[in-house]
């Protein structure tokens, strides 16, 4: 395939941002928070239009979009010394699962079933929407960027890796934490109406 | 046997299907014979399904036409 007929499968830049602006915001905003996250997705279509045609499409063009959104959020990170790149699951962490189980690992206090059963009925509580919201913005960095490209965006796990230089062991550890998070979360709002 | 902790331990594994197929087989026996880990893993899964509905419906309000032109014509 020559350089020509290779520049012709790339997408304008202005298809690009239609397609992708949405994505690139998500993941900007769970990294540097809602302030910022606009200055943090311009830099990124900035570096993007400067390197568009050197895309070589070793990966897809979503996750080479998604992997300079989220270069450019560490950068700012980095800026402000808010980005932690050392092993992010040796925090001392305890699941809020412990403390359910018996000392043979059985449930003590189970899992009930809940008030509202599918997506949409959870989703017209907007008490427990804005919980959600603040509680995802406590959640340590790395775990919530890990959550947001792999729940939200549906990366790979290896595009994930590479893109956060994680080892395959800690994106599953970070991901499994954040979705436990996130389930007990909705299962406190559920069983307590409180957030 | 599993016990009710290695279950919620390897639910999010067994949620992107990467158990082999000797664990696959081994959690889906403990799920047939305990209706609380089968309650959990119910939930579990909501909580995943829902905060991606919630997301979608988010993405559609933020990215607007007048958001996408001010990017182009910033990159201009
Ligand atoms: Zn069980």
């Amino acid at each position: 395939m020559s350089k020509q007929e290779a520049n012709a499968k790339i997408p304008e830049l202005g298809e690009l941002i239609s397609l992708y602006y949405s994505s690139m915001l998500t993941v900007a905003r769970q990294m540097v928070g809602d302030s910022i996250a606009d200055e943090v997705v311009q830099e990124a279509w900035i570096s993007i239009q400067k390197s568009l045609s050197g895309f070589e499409g070793r990966s897809s063009i979503k996750t080479w979009i998604i992997r300079i959104t989220v270069n450019e959020a560490k950068n700012r990170l980095r800026k402000e010394s808010r980005y932690v790149s050392l092993d992010p699951t040796n925090d001392g962490y305890e699941s809020p699962l412990n403390g359910r189980f018996s000392a043979k690992g059985c449930w003590a206090r189970a899992a009930n079933q809940w008030h509202d059963e599918t997506p949409e009925a959870l989703l017209t509580n907007e008490e427990m929407s804005h919980c959600l919201d603040t509680k995802m913005q406590l959640m340590p960095n790395m775990q919530k960027t890990v959550f947001t490209l792999k729940d939200i965006e549906g990366l790979s796990f290896n595009d994930i890796c590479n893109i956060l230089e994680l080892s395959a062991s800690n994106v599953r550890v970070l991901l499994h934490r954040a979705r436990i998070n996130l389930f007990t979360t909705i299962e406190h709002f559920q069983e307590t109406g409180e957030c | 046997m599993l016990n009710c902790k290695e279950m919620c331990e390897k639910a999010s594994a067994f949620h992107d299907e990467e158990l082999n197929f000797y664990q696959r087989m081994r959690f889906k026996i403990h799920l047939l014979t305990c209706g609380n880990c089968q309650q959990f893993i119910k939930n579990f899964k909501l909580s995943i399904a829902m905060y991606q509905r919630k997301n979608e419906e988010e993405a559609k309000k933020n990215v607007t036409d007048e958001k996408i032109s001010m990017i182009k014509d910033k990159l201009k």
